[in-house]
């Protein structure tokens, strides 16, 4: 307890000295909790959207996993309603959709035309939760749903309000549909039977890229007719608060009886992802070990110039009995005691930049390396995503660096035999 | 120029505290560069899996066939341009719309009619994963992908019939045994391809010599736009029968999948920044240590008779130079690095090998060199370093010799 | 060229062949049969009921059609059932199709790509009904004996295309000899695979003519696909309406 007494008698004997060093760890802290909190964030944030698109838990029938590649619509969830009471009562579930994709020919005036495109049905909510779409309206609005025209299949006639949907900007410009054109869509029943909607133009969306772009919006009942899937979908997609939780979700979901018959998996397990996340994991931690390890460089500069300066005080110490080891653990917990307070300064202001600059706030990153033409300008705010257990990892870490950034300089110092030091001046 | 001397001389004098400083900066300059070059490469990653399977480096189409990519009509097949003067390799190809039968299984597939003596030059299969053995010449076999095969309960050896019409429009069926399944990383490959010698889809497709596609390897580190570039204007680009292909990069084909690589970018950029000020910390406090530890020492040019802003000047610009010195070295690693793995790559762990899906990323990462993010970074360095020393220099010439002196 | 043949040549051939037919069993030509088949085979105007049935592997649909005919060229046809296309119409004539969904309410044509597709699944397709007609300006063929098919004599035609973007390059015809009416059809690749058998049978006299109540067609290449066409009620001669042939139908 002597060393332990002497130890903070040192720091605070030096004030500049131990000001500095606790400076490093804090500013080494608070952009270490920044870094993370950043990289988290910018990984997740793109991983979370593109999973949001495809579901992070997913139910669908095992033969149209199977065959997915060649969109099978006949192989679908008959009856949603029992799947759908299933899947919002598992734990962590924020929300669970149907959902129903068809390749379609999009035809605006008399000649079926040659342009495909993918036609998404699905209720409100989920294109609240998976796109926002509403969010992305470039111009016009969502579309609304009116059950009893899309029920029919048949909107626009006989008094009937028509359907409505909303066309990626890719697909417009594509086959030449401007808001409040009536766009056809010529698909097929689930038995091969030739289908198609006519459907109002009431909004056109940009969801960032071009891909995304290709993509025609309607609900989920004006599917469930055009594909004659009276009370199903092809497939149920499950959310929780954050990707984070798909895992948890997709167990509990795989051991409810009621669900046994259909496949459900979490999108880390299906391609692409079941080959990206181990490469985002790989890269969170490196970027990690990166920031500590430049926080550790300047630390052990720190401590060991400070070490070189106080030679002579070591000698002394050292001549009046300090053993070797005990020099060392001087040193070592002079510097921890320092990096506690720098430390729990460093994290907390981290903290609060990363919280509130990063997470709440966002970076907005838009156009500037933009190989798109205008129209199409990525404008994308990526959000950090600070946990609070990072303020106890970068804590750590900061007290770690002071342990490896101090005891190197302290070994030296203890090396140091005390006539030596006694005889030097610096 | 006698604080240059002086400030070269005093970071030599104290090598283990330049160093270790130096280090900081190093490391950072070094991540720095290897940032930009995955960032860079990233892209790359993209397109060198389009391009080893699909596109080449230069994809030259017949005049009037569509470029999105999408749709494959083989009515628009036509005569080859002859290409003579072009120095790199060579691939014709036909990709036609088909439907394969097994038994009561049948899909749509592409077909990809290949020349077994010059595809492998421009697509190579090295990395590839090929489950039995290519067609062999003049018998009925086709490749197909494993994804596909996989969807039709195909096996090694299955037959299959392959439906498809002639260029001219009439139907056309051949039966075939499937003699490889192959894994080429890129999804729409390996769900969709089957792939046929070129002489056997002659036969099946009436192709009288007409192809659809010509894919171009440039090799070396040419720029493949340049060469495009050079292409088109000389001409070989028309046919016999005065068509004029076209001619794209594997950039302009991919244009959709970069776009998503543009927010990564930015990602991984701020990534480096948070670095790069971590390091600019590290000189920083370096060299406030440095001008206090060297309390003395300041205190005797004071009264040598220097000028408190000639001390100021001379911290400042030992900060700088150890920021630009370090900063080279630091510049020199990285730039090293990212030119060895833009060449060799950076082999990611066998599993990833093993679990592949139908996004077209490689198991290999290479990156990208460039001059602009050395430059870059090395002003930066040197700015922070100059920066990080302002205070110290204000504080070291500020210091009162008296004290300094006395100090201990 | 051959419809010219058809159209002033043959007659005087019918003539002396329905002579020197009674005399002997002579191997007919290939005009010859065709014309017969012809001419046995189009009607002034026709009405029928239909029941189609698609097979493909173990599922079964069954749809119910009113069909409308005149000539070799036009027909028009409404679905009755199921429910789900009640009420979907399709226009042919010479040259065009045209579809008309109750759900669209808009008459689209159909063409390009959607031609080659199966008409409502079936293994039928568009450019099938399109082409049934077109016989004697897409081949040219040659008789090469007599079979019995089904329990009828019949002589066999073997056909090959004049052109190389017709879709068949061959065809291989077994005609009644009695009822001229094509009983089987094998439908070739270019390669002579065989990609289509259709049949006509139950065969009932309907005033002066014969007419193949059941039409099958079975993939040959994929297994366990065939579609049925089952004619459940034919009337001929039947007065109709101009307007039945025109994209006027089609809207009502």
């Amino acid at each position: 307890m002597l060393i332990l007494s002497l130890a903070l008698r040192n720091a605070r004997r030096n004030t500049l000295r131990s000001f500095l060093t606790g400076g490093m760890i804090m500013f080494g802290v608070a952009l270490l909790t920044c870094g993370m909190a950043w990289t988290s964030g910018a990984f997740g944030g793109i991983l979370e959207k593109a999973s949001n698109m495809m579901g992070p838990v997913r139910i669908v029938t095992p033969e149209f996993a199977r065959k997915e590649q060649l969109m099978p619509l006949e192989e679908n969830i008959e009856d949603l309603a029992p799947v759908l009471a299933a899947a919002r009562a598992a734990p962590g579930v924020t929300g669970a959709w149907a959902r129903i994709q068809m390749p379609v020919t999009l035809t605006v005036g008399d000649d079926i035309g040659e342009h495909f495109a993918l036609v998404q049905g699905a209720p409100p909510e989920w294109y609240d939760r998976a796109l926002d779409l509403a969010g992305h309206i470039q111009s016009g609005r969502m579309f609304k749903v009116d059950d009893e025209a899309s029920g029919m299949c048949a909107g626009g006639h006989h008094g009937r309000p028509p359907i409505e949907a909303v066309v990626g900007a890719t697909a417009a410009e594509t086959v030449g549909a401007k808001l409040g054109d009536d766009l056809i869509l010529d698909g097929q029943t689930q038995d091969g039977s030739i289908s198609a909607v006519k459907v109002k133009v009431v909004g056109i969306s940009d969801l960032g890229s071009s891909a995304q772009n290709k993509f025609v919006y309607v609900s989920l009942a004006t599917m469930q007719c055009m594909a004659d899937i009276p009370t199903g979908a092809t497939e149920v997609l499950i959310y929780g608060k954050t990707i984070g939780d798909a895992a948890a979700i997709a167990a509990a979901l795989t051991a409810d009886p009621a669900l046994s018959k259909l496949s459900v998996s979490s999108w880390d397990g299906r391609p692409p992802f079941n080959s990206l996340a181990s490469i985002i994991g790989a890269l969170k931690s490196m970027a990690a070990g990166v920031i500590v390890f430049i926080t550790a460089l300047g630390v052990l500069n720190t401590m060991l110039m400070s070490v070189m300066e106080r030679t002579a005080e070591i000698g002394v110490m050292r001549a009046m009995g300090l053993g070797r080891l005990q020099t060392v653990v001087l040193f070592v917990v002079e510097a921890m005691g320092i990096a506690a307070v720098g430390g729990l300064i460093g994290a907390t202001l981290g903290a609060v930049v990363a919280y509130y600059g990063l997470e709440v706030h966002g970076v907005n990153l838009g156009g500037a390396v933009n190989k798109m033409p205008p129209g199409l300008a990525i404008d994308a705010v990526i959000h950090g995503d600070w946990e609070p257990i990072m303020f106890v990892q970068c804590f750590g870490l900061g007290l770690l660096m002071a342990v490896v950034g101090g005891a190197l300089p302290a070994f030296r110092a203890s090396r140091i035999e005390p006539v030596e030091a006694m005889r030097a001046r610096r | 120029m006698f604080i240059l001397a002086l400030a070269l001389r005093n970071l030599f004098r104290n090598t283990r505290r330049t160093v270790i400083t130096s280090a900081a900066v190093v490391f950072g300059l070094a991540l720095q560069v290897l940032g930009w070059g995955l960032v860079d490469g990233l892209d790359d990653n993209f397109l060198r899996a389009a391009a080893t399977t699909t596109t080449g480096d230069i994809l030259l189409r017949p005049p009037k066939y569509p470029t999105d990519g999408l749709s494959f009509p083989l009515e628009e097949a036509s005569v080859p341009p002859a290409l003579t003067g072009f120095t790199g390799d060579t691939a014709p190809r036909v990709l036609f719309s088909a439907k394969v039968v097994h038994h009561a299984d049948a899909a749509r597939a592409l077909g990809v009619a290949y020349d077994p003596d010059l595809d492998y030059r421009v697509f190579p299969r090295e990395r590839w994963r090929v489950q039995g053995v290519w067609p062999d010449k003049d018998q009925p076999q086709v490749a197909m992908g494993d994804a596909m095969a996989r969807l039709l309960g195909v096996g090694l050896g299955d037959q299959i019939t392959i439906q498809a019409r002639t260029v001219d429009g009439a139907q056309n069926a051949l039966a075939y045994a499937v003699t490889a399944l192959v894994h080429t990383d890129n999804g729409q490959m390996d769900n969709n391809a089957v792939w046929i010698r070129m002489a056997a889809a002659d036969e099946l497709l009436q192709l009288q010599g007409r192809r659809t596609h010509i894919a171009l390897h440039v090799g070396g580190l040419q720029d493949s736009t340049v060469v495009r570039d050079e292409i088109q204007a000389s001409g070989m680009l028309k046919a016999a029968d005065g068509q004029e292909w076209t001619a794209k990069t594997t950039r302009e084909e991919a244009a959709d999948l970069l776009a998503i690589n543009d927010i990564r970018r930015k990602a991984i950029l701020m990534l480096v920044g948070v670095i790069m000020c971590i390091a600019g910390l590290g000189i920083a406090s370096t060299v406030v240590m440095a001008a206090y530890e060297r309390v003395r020492e300041i205190g005797t040019l004071l009264a040598l008779g220097m000028k408190r802003r000639e001390v100021g000047a001379l911290f400042l610009v030992e900060g700088a130079l150890l920021g630009i010195g370090a900063g080279i070295i630091g510049a020199s690693l990285g730039s090293a690095a990212v030119l060895y793995w833009q060449v060799n790559g950076i082999v990611l762990s066998p599993e990833l090998m093993k679990a592949q899906g139908s996004f077209p990323a490689s198991a290999v990462i290479y990156t990208h060199f460039n001059w602009a993010p050395v430059f870059g970074s090395l002003a930066f360095s040197a700015f922070i370093a100059t920066l990080a020393s302002l205070f110290p220099a204000w504080f070291a010439a500020h210091l009162n010799p008296a004290d300094a002196v006395r100090a201990d | 060229m051959l419809n010219k043949l058809t159209v002033w040549f043959l007659p005087a051939l019918a003539a002396l062949l329905a002579f020197v037919s009674h005399a002997q069993a002579a191997t007919p030509t290939v005009a010859d049969l065709l014309a017969k088949i012809d001419a046995n085979m189009t009607y002034d105007t026709r009405e029928s009921f239909i029941t189609m049935r698609v097979t493909k592997s173990d599922r079964v649909k069954e749809y119910k059609m009113h069909s409308y005919g005149r000539g070799q060229d036009e027909a028009a046809i409404e679905y009755l059932a199921p429910s789900r296309d009640e009420g979907t119409k399709m226009l042919k004539n010479a040259t065009e199709l045209w579809m008309w969904l109750p759900s669209v309410e808009k008459t689209q044509k159909i063409s390009g790509h959607m031609l080659r597709q199966g008409m409502m699944g079936s293994d039928m397709s568009y450019e099938d009904m399109m082409d049934a007609a077109r016989w004697q300006t897409m081949y040219t063929g040659v008789v090469s004996g007599e079979e019995t098919v089904d329990g009828r004599k019949c002589w066999k035609v073997e056909l090959t295309a004049t052109a190389t973007d017709v879709s068949y390059p061959k065809r291989i015809i077994w005609v009644d000899e009695s009822a001229y009416i094509p009983v089987k059809q094998e439908l070739y690749a270019l390669s002579g695979t065989l990609l289509k058998t259709w049949t006509m049978s139950d065969i009932r006299t309907v005033g002066n003519r014969q007419f193949p109540f059941k039409m099958t067609v079975v993939d040959e290449v994929q297994t366990g696909s065939m579609t049925e066409l089952i004619f459940d009620k034919v009337t001929f001669a039947i007065p109709l309406q101009e307007e039945v042939f025109s994209t006027r139908w089609l809207e009502r």
